[in-house]
């Protein structure tokens, strides 16, 4: 037989072999089981970007096919393993070893039998998705979810992903198996390859760091990929094919010519002596001898100590689990493992926060253990599938299981042992982060080290849920014989595990199994939101935990040959004992929690899926979108009791003046709140309440009553429950945030509520668009109500157990002119106080040095908004407001800052210029929504969002220069294309789009390039024109048309657009070039119109010069920046800019 | 004198394996404390045996008592009482045999930590690896790893000792040395003793059974098994070329030729020697036997 021969017949029986093996039976049914969940997923499909795509759209299949390597390594670790590890498990490699063949040969045909197999079992994934028209025939997805085969995707992705992948990777795996001579060196390979993979898309592209460099570390491709995908158009995802880019590239050939290589001289070096010897680690010579003095001592007693009469199973239990968590530290695995986490740790915390890309941020507590644990949940949970995997088959050994069965110990001792010790271990896991975090603010802010503050995270949210993992990979050994099936298994758990928590396939809490509990915790309110929700959510995952061991010591294997009746009956037969009593000890526990928690998240939290939220606002849309009617209010009186202790609010809200054209004043009511009573005129009145809308009759006074009605509603809120995703409350005894949206109903009718995404309308059985209703029938844009003479008061009681002279107030009343929007808010404690200026500012003693720097911002930001727009609104105080309560705003005098807005950046840096756009364009917002008694009505969002979000960078512009401009104009455009890469329902147009993602980032940028067409001064003229129009009752889109005219109008109203336009040297001259699209049917078209760019020097004079049509060339003669002379967003400013001669872009 | 029900006692014990294989058929034994050895060939049940013994698995059916207790019902009062060595155990990485040895201490209720530092130790000592007591298990030579697993099944002083093929492989050094420490414990103790080396069932146990595809062909002490061979052992050498006959009990290969014994109730011809019959002898007539029963059964 020829060598060629040889390697083939090797090849060919390694393939077999493998097939024949349990792995494939899982691995390949998991996978298609996987890909059908993901398919019949419509949330998870839209996390993906799959929405206005087929479900089976190629953009999916490369994600699909590169993402799975993930935790496919593993399989392949395992399958190239066996190359080496068969024939010694079969204690045959002698016998192979001693054949006269080539070893070099013979290794090689295993490898590339592992290959093939390797590369077959991704095709599973494929599978599934071959199955989507089948899926779509019998209707259980919508047939316009079914597109044509992906024949090419998935023939691309094989060869350039798979394939190479695995050849690559695989090298490794076979190398370190010749190494090691176990499949620990492959397992090994693959936990490292999985976490550069996690330093590559977490650290390295999660925080804006490099999308090459993320390409490079990726072994799987998959971050090139999700680059390319996330900037792909719905159209374009529809016929994606993923470009080799350079980086792609390089990365293709780094992993995969490398490691052939190092297989070549691996395989070129090997002798038959390094497979055949046995593993003889060096024995510590030092401990050795010490030991062995030890042992020359005379023992205590050579007498045996006799038979064990009384033994103790409780305490053996213990040794059992101090033995094994011994062993686990003894080794180098461990440890390594733990160091590894803490540099990833400390290295991921300063790129990921440190230098964040809207940074940098201070690591403070609250901040950086939150981001700590994201980017460390993944590679955490695979580890302790992977170490508790290890600790479960310790015994796995010849001889060794069967000895430990005939010892009298309980089968519950070994269990119970070694599941406290892989828990004790997954704490272990869980707590590693807490070190990285010590170190990162110990070297980055020492002034807020502390450590105590950051280890509740790590123990409260991270550690039952790795709990949770634990139990199941434990279980997962004990159900599973064959220890390779039990790995596979264990890590495709841990992967749907990760998926899960990525893409959160499910919402509901308790159902979130693996997944850390959700909390925000801020400097204000601390852990006291937070304490009973997360003790009673850990309980739950402890007791499911329990469940999950209980499972597992009934299912554990004691003796051999056992078949699966035999073990049935031995897992009935332990009912009655220990692990009976803990199953139902866990399940009274889970069941008790359980019972808390839906109470608590779904009947006073409000909790609901995504899908009964769509069917919920679908139902008010059928009942209460129709009876929307004109109305309004001349002012009024808010007076709010609030009572801390008991989380209960009542708000006694009189309005004067109340007119309706149908008799009827809507309102939303704010979440908790009941209409106790409700007059109209000193009589009471009939209320409808559904679906947190009320309808009140208002009678003849509201039609046709000169002075209109009085009204009076009486109202009780109740800020219970628990929020089911961590949103802080503005309502607990450790603080009270009170903004009037949390007390009062919004009147009028809320646009928001309308169902967008055409399927679900459809389903729903919705017209294909809402009707149109007035403008004036609906809710105001800020505030709740639309603007007349407002008073309101807030009353807070004293809590118990806060000393009266030491609780906090901000101011508590205040009179409104305009939409009633108000703020308040409560401290037990009196936090840290500042006044400059005027401005009082409430903070926590964390924030102390950041003050000044917010202080500067507030007036230098308002200064420059009142330079702008001629006015600006006076803050009279700036509040540290709770982590993720609501956005930057002003609530009368009030500008709520929350944290992770106002108070985590740094006193320089990007991250500084963005607060100042933030808080500028919330001064803007709030002004604009005032002069315009604003209505949430079309195209509302382009005054409020869009012309404030422009006064925001331009402010950033004047205030520190034109490269933080540019630096903003860059993040903001980059925002934009990844919205409209996630879009969960079609983007039509500006003036329709509602408050939706994109819009938060497009209408700055297409307001900013048509300013700049117009000038700033002509811009701001055009945009009092405006508010004045709809101020006196006009509709925004005609009052717009009619300042700028119909074209620009519809410009900025109209569907989204998008330029590149840029300036590049050519010769003696600077070419200027541009390119438009618009968005239309899911994708950006092409527009071959003639482009015009406004090109502004950057001298101070603030000149303005229109250049076109391009290509066009001007004169290098002094620094300047283009921008297209038509509402669009720049998709790359960078190249924008005229650095002057010699300077380039 | 042993007392009434004092040791192990097998009745009528049976297992067929998943796909039709009989492992054991009736098979009875009376095991008194001392030293009893298990012979058979390869595949003859005797591991099924033991591990059946050991409670590591089920039987069809059959009853086994140790010291009057049904062990079926009660596995737990013989796995208080059993020490257990497999025919082959593998290593144990990254541990130490002190620390292997205290864990299997504690799973076998020695949950006292003082006194099980003092079991470990005193094992150690008596199978002579106190020296090498903190080298990693993973290190051990083959017979380093028997004596160790001798001592794993010594620990929690066990009634019943279960030990299969447990010198196999080891040099005769190591061998008469693990004979000894068997020898020892089997002074107060049941020491079930399964090997295909008869060397060690002679040398070792005052009784023995012969078992031969999962039946228990011969039952008795090595000399009184041997007496009934007394007188119908015939040997004689023959030379190499020359064909061997049919009716051989065993053959023993020799530097000329082969060493070829039969049993016969008188000499076969001049050329063949009254040979004394020694246990191996007995085993292999004692197979031959079963065999041809099993043939005049079948027929």
């Amino acid at each position: 037989m020829n060598t060629l021969r040889f390697v083939a017949a090797q090849a060919w029986q390694e393939f077999r072999a493998g097939c024949r093996g349990p792995l494939l039976a899982i691995v390949f049914p998991g996978l298609i089981g996987y890909a059908l969940i993901v398919i019949l997923n419509a949330d998870y499909m839209r996390e993906m970007g799959a929405t206005e795509v087929p479900r089976n759209s190629p953009h999916v299949i490369y994600l699909m096919m590169a993402g799975q390597a993930v935790w496919i390594f593993f399989v392949w670790a395992w399958l190239f393993g066996l190359n080496v590890v068969r024939d010694r498990n079969a204690s045959l490699h002698e016998v192979v070893l001693s054949t006269p063949v080539s070893l070099p040969a013979l290794l090689f045909g295993r490898y590339l039998g592992a290959l093939a197999l390797s590369t077959l079992l991704p095709v599973a994934t494929a599978i599934g998705f071959w199955l989507v028209p089948a899926l779509g025939a019998l209707g259980i997805i919508p047939p316009d979810a079914v597109g044509p085969h992906p024949w090419f995707a998935m023939a691309h992705s094989l060869l350039l992903f798979t394939l190479p992948t695995a050849a690559g990777v695989g090298a490794l795996f076979l190398c370190a198996a010749i190494w090691t001579r176990s499949i620990a060196g492959p397992f090994a390979v693959a936990a490292m390859l999985m976490l550069v993979w996690m330093v590559a898309m977490v650290v390295v592209r999660g925080g804006d760091a490099s999308p090459a460099v993320a390409t490079l570390l990726d072994a799987s491709g998959f971050a090139e990929i999700e680059e390319q995908t996330n900037l792909m158009t719905p159209r374009e995802k529809a016929v994606a094919v993923i470009e080799l880019t350079p980086p792609l590239l390089v990365n293709r050939l780094i992993w995969t010519l490398p490691p052939l290589l190092l297989l070549a001289v691996v395989l070129r070096r090997v002798n038959r002596e390094r497979l055949a010897l046995e593993k003889a680690p060096a024995t510590r010579r030092r401990r050795s001898q010490a030991s062995g003095a030890r042992a020359k001592a005379p023992p205590e007693s050579t007498l045996p100590p006799g038979p064990a009469a009384t033994p103790s199973w409780l305490r053996a239990t213990w040794t059992e689990a101090a033995w094994h968590l011994k062993l686990s530290f003894r080794g180098w695995g461990t440890p390594l493992a733990l160091a590894m986490m803490v540099a990833t740790g400390v290295g991921g915390a300063f790129v990921h926060v440190v230098l964040h890309a809207d940074g940098p941020l201070q690591p403070r507590s609250g901040l950086v253990e939150r981001m700590t644990i994201e980017y460390f949940y993944l590679v955490v949970v695979f580890m302790v599938a992977a170490f508790v995997g290890v600790m479960a088959r310790r015994d796995d050994r010849t001889g060794w299981n069967e000895i430990s069965d005939a010892t009298p110990a309980p089968v519950g001792t070994r269990v119970v042992g070694r599941a406290l010790a892989s828990l004790c271990l997954t704490v272990a896991f869980a707590l590693t982060p807490l070190v990285a975090v010590w170190i990162v603010t110990g070297l980055a802010l020492p002034g807020a080290f502390s450590l105590a503050n950051p280890a509740p995270f790590f123990a409260l949210l991270l550690a039952p849920a790795l709990l949770e993992v634990a139990a199941v990979v434990l279980l997962a050994h004990a159900l599973i014989r064959h220890p390779g099936a039990a790995h596979a298994v264990s890590v495709i758990c841990a992967f749907i595990i990760v998926v899960n928590h990525e893409l959160a396939v499910t919402t509901y809490p308790p159902a979130e199994f693996g997944v850390p509990a959700h909390a925000t915790v801020s400097e204000f309110a601390g852990w006291g939101p937070w304490i009973n929700h997360l003790l009673t959510a850990d309980l739950f995952k402890l007791a499911i935990v329990a469940v999950l061991v209980a499972v597992a010591w009934l299912a554990w294997p004691r003796g051999t040959a056992l078949t699966v009746p035999m073990r049935w009956r031995t897992a009935l037969g332990r009912v009655p004992g220990g692990a009976g009593v803990l199953a139902a000890a866990g399940v009274v526990l889970a069941f008790g929690t359980h019972v808390v928690l839906y109470e608590q998240f779904v009947t006073l939290g409000g909790y609901q899926s995504e899908a009964s939220e769509v069917a919920e606002d679908a139902a008010w849309e059928k009942r209460w979108w129709a009876s929307a009617t004109p109305f309004s209010t001349a002012g009024g009186e808010a007076v709010i009791d609030v009572d801390p202790a008991g989380r209960t609010a009542t708000a006694r809200w009189h309005l004067d003046g109340v007119r309706s054209a149908s008799g009827l004043l809507h309102g939303a009511l704010p979440d908790g709140a009941e209409i106790q009573y409700a007059s109209v005129g000193g009589e009471q009145a009939a209320v409808t309440v559904a679906l947190d809308q009320f309808a009140l009759e208002l009678g003849d006074c509201g039609r046709t009553g000169e002075e209109g009605c009085t009204v009076k509603l009486d109202l009780t809120v109740r800020d219970e429950g628990w929020a089911d995703h961590g949103e802080s409350r503005w309502l607990h005894e450790s603080g009270v945030w009170l903004r009037a949206a949390d007390v009062l109903p919004a009147l009028g009718h809320d646009p928001d509520r309308l169902v967008r995404a055409p399927h679900d309308r459809e389903l729903h059985g919705l017209p294909d668009d809402p009707a149109a209703v007035d403008a004036h029938a609906l809710s105001p844009a800020m505030g709740v109500a639309p603007a007349g003479e407002w008073s309101w008061t807030v009353r807070f009681a004293s809590t118990d157990d806060a000393d009266p002279s030491r609780q906090a107030r901000t101011a508590t009343a205040g009179q409104v002119s305009g939409p009633l929007d108000f703020a308040a808010a409560w401290w037990p404690r009196k936090p840290m106080e500042a006044n400059v200026k005027g401005v009082t500012v409430y903070h926590g003693s964390m924030r102390s040095n950041d003050v000044e720097v917010v202080l500067n911002d507030v007036t230098g930001m308002r200064s420059c908004v009142a330079g702008l727009l001629g006015r600006a609104p006076a803050v009279g105080a700036v509040l540290q407001a709770p982590r993720e309560l609501g956005a930057t705003a002003l609530h009368g005098d009030l500008l709520w800052l929350p944290e992770h807005e106002g108070w985590d950046v740094a006193a320089d840096g990007f991250g500084h210029r963005r607060r100042r756009a933030t808080l500028a364009a919330a001064l803007a917002a709030r002004q604009l929504a005032d002069d315009a008694g604003l209505r949430r009505e079309p195209g509302e969002d382009w005054l409020r969002v869009g012309v404030s979000g422009w006064i925001g960078m331009e402010c950033v512009r004047r205030a520190d220069g034109r490269d933080a401009w540019l630096a903003l104009h860059a993040r903001v455009s980059g925002q934009v294309i990844e919205a409209f890469g996630a879009l969960d329902a079609p983007a039509i147009s500006v003036e329709a789009a509602g408050d939706v993602p994109w819009i938060r980032h497009y209408t700055p940028l297409a307001t900013a390039a048509w300013v700049e067409s117009i000038g700033p001064a002509e811009a701001v003229a055009a945009i009092d024109e405006v508010i004045a129009a709809v101020r006196a009752g006009g509709a925004l889109p005609e009052a717009l048309a009619a300042a700028i005219g119909e074209d620009d109008a519809r410009a900025l109203l109209g569907p989204p657009a998008s330029s590149d336009v840029l300036v590049a040297e050519s010769g003696r001259t600077v070419e200027i070039a541009g390119q438009r699209w618009l968005w239309r049917d899911g994708g950006w078209e092409p527009l071959t119109v003639p482009i015009h760019v406004t090109q502004r020097y950057e001298d101070g004079s603030d000149e303005r010069h229109r250049i076109g049509p391009v290509p066009a060339t001007t004169e290098p003669d002094a620094p300047f920046t283009i921008i297209d002379a038509w509402p669009s967003f720049e998709r790359s400013p960078s190249d924008n800019v005229w650095r002057g001669e010699g300077g380039g872009e | 004198m042993p007392k009434k029900n004092e040791g192990l006692e097998v009745t009528g014990l049976n297992k067929t394996y998943p796909g039709g294989i009989r492992a054991l058929e009736d098979v009875d034994l009376t095991v008194e404390p001392g030293l009893y050895g298990l012979l058979g060939p390869n595949g003859a049940g005797k591991s099924t045996l033991m591990r059946t013994l050991a409670t590591l698995q089920a039987p069809d059916s059959g009853t086994i008592l140790l010291d009057g207790v049904d062990v079926l019902a009660d596995p737990d009062y013989l796995r208080r009482r059993l020490g257990y060595l497999p025919q082959q155990i593998g290593t144990y990485p990254t541990v130490t045999g002190r620390q292997l040895l205290d864990r299997f201490a504690n799973l076998k209720g020695r949950t006292n930590a003082a006194e099980r530092r003092r079991e470990v130790a005193g094992l150690l000592e008596q199978v002579n690896l106190s020296q090498d007591a903190d080298r990693a298990v993973a290190t051990y030579s083959g017979g380093m790893l028997r004596r160790f697993g001798i001592a794993i099944a010594l620990a929690g002083d066990p009634r019943l000792l279960i030990v299969d093929e447990p010198t196999s492989g080891l040099d005769p050094a190591e061998r008469s040395r693990f004979h000894r420490v068997l020898a020892d414990i089997a002074a107060d103790n049941v020491v079930l003793l399964s090997t295909h080396i008869v060397d060690d069932v002679e040398s070792l146990c005052e009784r023995l059974s012969i078992l031969d595809q999962g039946r228990i062909v011969a039952e008795g002490t090595p000399a009184s098994l041997a007496a009934e061979l007394e007188g119908r052992l015939w040997s004689r050498k023959v030379p190499r070329g020359e064909p061997l006959p049919e009716d051989a009990l065993h053959v023993s290969a020799k530097p000329t030729g082969s060493l070829v014994v039969v049993e016969a109730s008188s000499r076969p011809d001049d050329r063949w020697e009254p040979q004394a019959a020694r246990l191996e002898d007995v085993y292999h007539a004692a197979i031959a036997h079963g065999s041809g029963r099993r043939e005049a059964r079948v027929a």
